[in-house]
């Protein structure tokens, strides 16, 4: 029994020394410790984090961040050498503190505390224990055990302590080692998780967040704003309308222009495009978050005035006008984004990030996005598509799915007419039609950017070199059509390579996402949206009767996964290609890679045999 | 300086009046209202149509502080200008207890909409507090009903005790400005120097006595001198690349404070020259007093940790800087001053470049060695142009020894022990030594050397090629590929994925941490070749070459700064198999001027291409002028560095 005890020590020892020398730091230990003592919940983190050089020294400049409505005490700050003998203690007046605006927040009014436990000999560690004390939270634990996503962590805990009257919900994953401890008044909770090595970023898989092991556990009833309960999602909908209740209200104002901009119009879906174009017309996304404005919407009348507001504020807005039009609506709680954090449906909760207005009719729901000027009425785009989200009616809450973009929808379809000269001089026009996530993003630039700094933008997306951008033009045939053209007008040069005195054609392959076909895929694959982009290359070459014109075979790829086809003309003076490829939208387990992998590899074996060639006549 | 200044009063004063403009708060014109373009820059995304602001003393029980008022009206003409709704009033707190005050604000958003004019007043209560450091807050707001036509218009006060804060004065934006004005109210008790960039004169400057405004104070009467400045119609500042930094170019004025004026009559000089600025800081506690005690630190330090007995000072200047920057960590922060108190920054080791830089020039001093320090402007901050302390923002020790003479920055563990970091290579530095006003150029002569030897053997059944790359840099290329790459070979094979190679076997990273020896990085694997109608084609130096030209405006009206001598060499063997022949090589090029050199050569032998190229620019900047040239050159590297050879299989 000793000797085996001995040698788990050694091996142990041996093992870490071999896992961790290859990095640049460890968390040696990370363990958080949750009290809810009926009035208050007290959070304390303490970690150590062993700093092996120079290069990982970032580590040791701490921040912390804190919401406006938590306290915050920093109990213990210091350094140690590798015995565990304190070298430096962090003093009070050292700690900072600055406002923790987010990137595209205007304003919020959390905060960061910042020190620096620096040290100049390595390998050493530093340790800090800070409490965060609230008395409003949606979440009594909401846990994983990595701190850096770059840095493995060697043992993390989490321990909770409960009054036992007090109910919760408990979303844990299997990998940690729990431990329930049942006491008179409370019941203690541990979960323990050892070695737990870094994550990886595997492309069309699901996203980090919900990969990472985390322990959730949920109030089933609480207090933030108001009180709630999570017993099932038509409880914490109905709280979300309470949280928002009585904030319908229109200024005098604003009623006059909606019933003006109204006046004369029946058709329920007519009322409703008048008014979103009006609101996208004359409102602003800027977010500023205060208090609990996480979660509770800035009042109609303060976008009435100010005219801009974040995605509640907006939202609720676009609610209330159409409320005074005699129009029901519904908020959708959302996690917004191209590959969505899925919501837990058997953990009714606070997941959302984000929220849209759901206006349905007799035979159809009208979905309307309303923090951008330029989101066609009734679309959503890859940033709100195909997922489950929260329908907010009170007591009728309820999860559903929204709509999803079909093929067809996500098209991007491109249209070069080169004519060229026997070196590759001439010009381009280049027509292009863009649906689905290029629409968004062409039609946000259009928008949104300089003249000059759209031209740096287009000429970046033409995948030729040597180019001159002469002259653009976009043009959206309708602004409730989800699709925008664009229009090219380019002068090329050294376009044909003279190659032993045959002239070579290269027609750049289709962007496409690469796949490389690892072995050690880890998660699942997931395709959110679909992928469709189909082009057709037309060459114009006067000089070409002088050749003899050779294209290369034309390819052809089914899979269940997708589809790629290229095929290829001669007309006259012109060589046509035409390509297609498309991506479906789907789920594969991790074991079906290798196939997936294998339909990009095709596609990229076939692309690099894309020459044209054209031999002189003899 | 003030001699112009009351010249161009004498004769302008009569016919100016005219010239300057005021506008009322809150009454906007139609002209205003209806504009959609800016005549005078037609892409023009927003326009300051008024930007008026004024410095005035007023007295309180403390003494005089200044209040700073300001007025901007903006066009928004286009969807991209509506972020300039969004408005940020940083302001300053020391620390010991003395603040600047916004003290009001006051905004307002004008729309035309069906022939009505609609005005909104900002709501205060959407005035909001952002805390951006210890030192630093601001008042941040946005305007109300902001869309492409609307004018925005706002007012504020601001209130500093601190007289060394009188504001200075943007007249260009990165939007064009109609009219700029600012004034400032002098009273005799506090003088100031200015300087002006970016233009050589004003559409309107003067300065006089307020008249008819007597002031008194303790009994005394004075009087204000007003003075005026004006710029209009000042174009957009558009960034350029290859230029040191805005700050450098946009039309500007800033004020320093030079003398206090008691009532008693006495004088304070708080700077006037080059020597007192020097004098200044050899006094100061955080500089020159900072420089002593680590020079009474070093005595203990060189009998217990580090002995330069017998060294010379070339040995001892090497072993010190080497130590500081073993021994001491940069918390991110820049500064002339050291931030932390001698103690605490060598209990914590850790502390800002003044912090470093002092110390390591204390401990050069206390080993004897020839070290003084000088101050500098790194090359975001702008060049020095006037004795204004504020225009300085770094400290380095320039040394001298039996061997060299050397400037050294024990903050950059990455560098070498007789080299700055690239972001002090801006223009000169000033010598901070008793007595003497000295300045020193700070750009390197030194020419930074890439030489990239490739070793390609050829595999016709693959259609790919075995290769061998190594990649030797010294100087600043050096210094950049180590701050990219880390010591980290994945992120070596990453980026060598992405030029050329399809597989990486092997990569290796040589000298690292020994910043004097050239800094390698090699990599071992295959590169794919394209295979067009059976023949083979193949790049000789990969896809390392420039693909594409860095210089891209037709035209440049600014220096175009590189910073450092380059110098890019590449050699290359190709070996092929017995049964190819060389189908094609490209043609040799050669050019040679005081500008740049360019030069590509192809030799064929038996069953091996041997080819070597070089590039280098010879200056570090280069005049507007020679723009074109330089256009030109660099579209020469791009073309004749990627050009390809053609193999083909013999038929038999």
């Amino acid at each position: 029994m000793t000797l085996k005890l001995l040698v788990t020590i050694i091996w142990a020892t041996l093992f870490s020394i071999h896992l961790y020398a290859q990095y640049n730091a460890v968390v040696t230990d990370y363990s958080t410790s949750i009290k809810y003592n009926g009035y208050e919940l007290i959070e304390e983190h303490s970690q150590t984090i062993q700093i092996n050089n120079k290069r990982s020294s970032w580590i040791a400049d701490v921040n912390i961040a804190y919401g406006g409505d938590e306290k915050i005490e920093i109990i213990e700050a210091v350094i140690l050498n590798t015995n565990g003998v304190v070298m430096r203690k962090l003093k009070k007046k050292e700690i900072t503190t600055r406002s923790n605006i987010s990137y595209g927040s205007f304003y919020e009014d959390g905060m960061i505390k910042e020190f620096s436990l620096k040290w100049n000999t390595y390998p050493y560690q530093i340790k800090y224990t800070y409490q965060r004390t609230t008395n409003q939270f949606l979440y009594v634990a909401h846990w994983d055990p990595i701190l850096y996503y770059n840095i493995p962590t060697r043992t993390a805990s989490l321990r909770v302590d409960l009054p036992n009257d007090y109910e919760v919900a408990i979303d844990d994953p299997k990998i940690f080692t729990k431990n329930i401890e049942l006491l008179e008044n409370n019941t203690v909770m541990t979960w323990k998780t050892k070695e737990h090595k870094l994550m990886k970023v595997e492309k069309f898989s699901p996203p980090t967040g919900e990969l990472l092991p985390t322990v959730k556990i949920i109030p089933k009833q609480f207090t933030y704003g108001v009180s709630g309960l999570t017993y099932s999602w038509a409880n914490y909908g109905n709280w979300v309308s309470q949280l928002n209740e009585g904030l319908d209200v229109l200024t005098f104002s604003e009623i006059i222009i909606i019933d003006e901009l109204i006046k004369g119009i029946s058709d329920k879906k007519e009322i409703i495009k008048t008014l979103y174009y009006y609101m996208q017309d004359n409102t602003r996304y800027i977010n500023v978050a205060i208090d609990v404005g996480g979660l509770k919407s800035y009042p109609a009348s303060y976008v009435c005035k100010n005219k801009y507001g974040d995605c509640k504020a907006l939202t609720n807005y676009m609610k209330s006008m159409l409320k005074h039009a005699g129009i029901d609506s519904y908020s959708i709680d959302i996690v917004a984004g191209d590959n969505p954090k899925r919501i837990k449906a058997e953990y009714p909760s606070q997941q959302f990030n984000h929220v849209i207005l759901a206006v349905p009719l007799e035979n159809d729901t009208i979905w309307l996005e309303n923090t951008s000027s330029y989101t066609p009425y009734n679309y959503l785009g890859t940033f709100t598509q195909n997922r489950k989200a929260l329908l907010v009616n009170g007591k009728k809450s309820q999860l559903i799915n929204t709509p999803k973009l079909s093929l067809e929808e996500s098209k991007e379809e491109s249209t070069y007419l080169f004519t060229l000269d026997v070196v590759g001089n001439g010009e381009l026009q280049l027509s292009q039609t863009f649906l689905g996530d290029e629409f968004d993003n062409h039609k946000y630039r259009y928008k949104e950017l300089q003249k000059e700094e759209l031209k740096e933008y287009l000429v970046k997306k033409i995948p030729y070199k040597n180019i001159e951008l002469n002259d653009w033009k976009y043009h959206q045939p309708n602004r409730d059509t989800p699709s925008i053209d664009l229009e090219m007008n380019i002068t090329l040069k050294d376009q044909i390579r003279n190659i032993g005195g045959s002239l070579v054609i290269n027609p750049v392959p289709l962007t496409i996402q690469s796949v490389s076909s690892s072995s050690k895929r880890v998660s699942p694959i997931r395709i959110n949206y679909p992928v469709y982009k189909e082009d057709s290359i037309v060459y114009s070459l006067p000089f070409s009767n002088n050749y003899t014109i050779k294209t290369p075979e034309n390819v052809e790829i089914k899979t269940k996964y997708g589809l790629y086809f290229v095929k290829h003309s001669i007309n006259g003076d012109k060589i046509e290609v035409k390509r297609s490829f498309q991506l479906f939208s789907g789920e594969y387990p991790v074991d079906e890679f290798p196939t997936f992998s294998a339909f990009f590899e095709g596609i990229r074996a076939s692309q690099k045999q894309s020459h044209i060639i054209l031999k002189p006549n003899q | 300086m003030k001699y112009v200044l009351t010249l161009i009063t004498a004769f302008i004063v009569v016919f100016v009046k005219a010239q300057l403009k005021t506008i009322e708060l809150g009454k906007v014109s139609k002209e205003e209202l209806t504009m959609t373009t800016y005549d005078k820059d037609l892409e023009a995304e927003a326009v300051v149509l008024y930007d008026k602001g004024e410095s005035y003393f007023f007295d309180t029980d403390t003494g005089f502080e200044i209040r700073f008022s300001r007025i901007n009206r903006t066009k928004i003409l286009t969807k991209a200008g509506v972020k300039f709704a969004e408005v940020s009033i940083p302001y300053y707190v020391d620390g010991y207890g003395q603040t600047e005050k916004v003290v009001s604000i006051e905004a307002y958003s004008y729309n035309f909409e069906n022939g009505n004019l609609i005005k909104k007043a900002l709501d205060n209560a959407t005035i909001y507090e952002e805390k951006i450091n210890e030192r630093w807050m601001s008042k941040k707001f946005v305007f109300p009903n902001v869309k492409e036509g609307s004018i925005i218009e706002y007012k504020y006060e601001l209130e500093t005790p601190f007289q060394y804060n009188l504001p200075d004065w943007n007249f260009q934006s990165t939007i064009p400005t109609v009219y700029s004005e600012y004034v400032v109210n002098m009273i005799p008790f506090y003088e100031y120097q200015y300087i002006v960039q970016g233009t050589k004169e004003f559409t309107y400057n003067n300065s006089e006595s307020a008249v008819g405004k007597d002031r008194y104070i303790a009994g005394s009467k004075y009087r204000d001198m007003v003075n005026t400045y004006v710029m209009e119609s000042v174009p957009a500042f558009r960034d350029e690349s290859f230029i040191t930094s805005k700050d450098d170019y946009i039309i500007k004025i800033d004020f320093q404070l030079a003398k206090v004026k008691r009532l008693t009559g006495a004088v304070i000089e708080i700077i006037t020259n080059w020597k007192e600025l020097n004098e200044r800081l050899l006094k100061h506690d955080n500089f020159g007093k900072y420089i002593q005690k680590s020079e009474k630190y070093a005595k203990a330090l060189f009998e217990t940790t580090l002995n330069i007995e017998g060294k010379t000072e070339d040995e001892k200047a090497k072993l010190i800087i080497e130590y500081v920057k073993s021994a001491y960590s940069w918390d991110g922060y820049q500064g002339k001053f050291a931030s932390k108190k001698f103690k605490e920054f060598t209990t914590q080791k850790t502390g800002n470049t003044g912090n470093i830089n002092l110390f390591l020039i204390g401990l050069l001093k206390a080993a004897s060695v020839n070290a003084e320090p000088v101050i500098l402007s790194t090359r975001n901050h702008g060049k020095v142009s006037a004795p204004f302390l504020k225009m300085f923002n770094y400290v380095i020790p320039l040394i001298k020894t039996e061997k060299q003479s050397f400037y050294a920055d024990a903050s950059e563990p990455l560098l070498a022990y007789n080299r700055t970091p690239i972001k002090c290579l801006n223009d000169k530095a000033l010598q901070i030594k008793k007595g003497e006003v000295e300045w020193y150029d700070l750009y390197l002569n030194e020419v930074s050397l890439e030489n990239n030897s490739i070793n390609i053997t050829i595999d016709p059944n693959n259609n790919t090629a075995k290769t061998t790359l190594s990649i030797q840099e010294t100087e600043y290329d050096a210094y950049l590929d180590k701050r990219k790459f880390g010591n980290d070979s994945t992120k070596v094979k990453k980026y060598f994925l992405s030029k050329g190679f399809q597989d990486i076997d092997k990569t290796r990273i040589v000298n690292y941490t020994k910043n004097h020896r050239p800094f390698i990085i090699a990599v071992d694997g295959t590169v794919e070749l394209e295979k067009i109608d059976g023949k083979l084609i193949v790049s000789p130096f990969l896809k390392l070459p420039l693909s594409e030209n860095l210089l891209k405006q037709k035209t440049r009206t600014y220096p175009i700064d590189f910073i450092y001598k380059t110098n890019t060499a590449y050699s290359t063997t190709v070996n092929f198999p017995a049964n190819y022949n060389v189908l094609t090589v490209p043609d040799d090029f050669k050019m040679a001027n005081e500008l740049a050199e360019i030069e590509i050569k192809y030799e064929v032998l038996d069953t091996k291409i041997q080819v070597t190229g070089n590039y280098n620019f010879k200056k570090a900047i280069y005049n507007p002028n020679d723009y074109k040239k330089l256009k030109f050159y660099m579209n020469t590297i791009v073309r004749k560095f990627n050009e390809q050879i053609v193999l083909e299989e013999i038929v038999k």
